[in-house]
């Protein structure tokens, strides 16, 4: 058998740096998708496409521009280490960002469609009834389209899992510190280690399965 | 209730221009505004409500300036008290007919209701004949249930104006006439002025105390105290009628 702390601790930081990083996607996702689908203001398509961009660019694309913002001469990263001594190059933290960013879009654009979906009517109707615009969002906007965006989440969950370029990149592949699953895989097959191999995809395999048919259920019921 | 409305709204959408340059006032109750489709009686109604931004004028009801460009007055449609009916009657199709009504009452962050204000859900549940649905959702029950429930949750709110868009279009014919008297009795009831947007000639024979008809984004006439100028006013409406018809 292989060693248990081979697999375990991987397993517990790819759970942690996925599940933080789909909290934060879903925080600035769904914000973002309602006020793109609610408010007209000028430069909105710009903000739609950057924040769709990290589907389709390569991850080692999205590491690079981490590490120019993040990374120590960058322009976020320098400030960071100068004001609190802080770097999140090479650290878990760094994992979450890379992960936030490359999981983003499925939060975004889940939320967009269930956000549109959403009968305008029920929002007006709401106003007139006295309900001011945070109400409106949070007792009428949200519980309409939860569906769409905790969908959305499990997919970006999934695909924050599975982050490997960016990660790479911003993190690294440190084991026991920065060493997420599929990380661990490549290791494992370079090591030609492949009965880890096998055992850390197959995990990765199931949940990933798991997630797919779970929110594929969450859309298929609907109010009407 | 005293209703002056004197609007101008240009509209732009995929590239086609509408005008809409409407004025009217009216002193009595009950106000139906007459029409062909697309003709600017729904943007009017909105604008009444708060939920559509006129470029210029002024819409002061019971005495109260809603909006007027000119003062800077913008009234947010949350505190116009005004009740407004869609046509598809916009209920929460999350929420219980009991919830969807209770919403009105709280329209809060919490929602929580006191005692005082759970006993009127149910008054109002049993006025409307809803107590059987309360726990009904709005997907489940008929098209007539449908538009009690929007109205109580309107009423609830003890409105100071009640507006109507199309209440009756969205009904097979069979109900159609049963749910006007039903409506004439509420308004008696509750004694709130009415204003009802409709292109059915028999809406505008049984309500309208003030007719207002429009025409491509204008108000082509305004026949007050309709109900007694029925006949001298026939005519005119009736070859309005036509021009829409057609």
């Amino acid at each position: 058998m292989t060693n248990t702390y081979l697999i375990l601790s991987p397993l517990l930081l790819t759970i942690k740096v996925a599940f933080l990083a789909t909290i934060c996607a879903l925080i600035i996702g769904v914000t973002a998708a309602f006020l793109l689908s609610r408010k007209k203001f000028w430069g909105r398509d710009m903000i739609e496409v950057m924040l769709s961009l990290p589907l389709v660019l390569p991850p080692t694309v999205l590491g690079y521009y981490l590490l120019v913002l993040i990374g120590r001469n960058g322009v976020f990263g320098h400030w960071l280490q100068e004001r609190f001594g802080l770097s999140l190059i090479f650290t878990w933290q760094g994992a979450v960002l890379a992960a936030m960013v490359v999981s983003l879009p499925l939060v975004f654009k889940s939320a967009g469609a269930a956000f549109a979906a959403v009968h305008k009517q029920c929002e007006e109707a709401a106003a007139t009834l006295g309900a001011s615009a945070i109400t409106v969002f949070l007792r009428i906007s949200l519980p309409l389209a939860w569906r769409g965006i905790l969908a959305g989440s499990m997919m970006a969950f999934a695909r924050a899992m599975g982050e490997f370029g960016a990660t790479l990149m911003v993190a690294g592949n440190l084991p026991g510190r920065t060493q997420t699953l599929s990380m661990a895989v490549y290791d494992a097959v370079q090591a030609g280690d492949f009965q880890q191999a096998n055992f850390l995809v197959l995990i990765i395999t199931v949940v990933s399965t798991i997630i797919l048919y779970g929110s594929g259920r969450l859309l298929q019921t609907t109010w009407r | 209730m005293e209703l002056s409305i004197d609007i101008k709204k240009h509209l732009r959408s995929h590239g086609r221009f509408f005008d809409l340059n409407c004025s009217f006032s009216s002193k009595e109750q009950f106000v139906v505004l007459f029409g062909a489709s697309g003709s600017g009686k729904t943007t009017t109604m909105r604008a009444v409500a708060g939920l559509e931004h006129p470029d210029e004028g002024r819409i002061i009801a019971g005495g109260r300036t809603l909006f007027d460009s000119k003062k800077g007055i913008n009234i947010p449609a949350r505190q116009r008290n005004i009740g407004y009916l869609f046509q598809d009657y916009a209920l929460f199709p999350h929420l219980t007919v009991e919830k969807n009504i209770a919403f009105a009452l709280q329209p809060t962050l919490w929602g929580r209701l006191n005692r005082e204000e759970g006993r009127r859900i149910d008054e109002f549940l049993a006025l409307f004949h809803l107590a059987d649905l309360r726990q009904a959702m709005p997907a489940e029950i008929s098209g007539g249930q449908r538009q009690r429930v929007a109205l109580a949750r309107a009423l609830i709110r003890k409105p100071d104006l009640l507006l109507l868009d199309e209440p009756f279009a969205a009904l097979d014919p069979n109900l159609r006439s049963r749910l006007r008297s039903g409506l004439l009795d509420i308004q008696k009831h509750f004694n709130i002025p009415v204003m009802l947007i409709s292109h059915d000639p028999e809406d505008v024979d049984i309500f309208a105390e003030t007719l207002v008809v429009y025409d491509a984004g204008r108000v082509n006439t305004v026949v007050a105290n309709y109900q007694t100028e029925k006949v001298a006013a026939a005519p005119v409406f009736m070859a309005q009628w036509q021009c829409c018809a057609a």
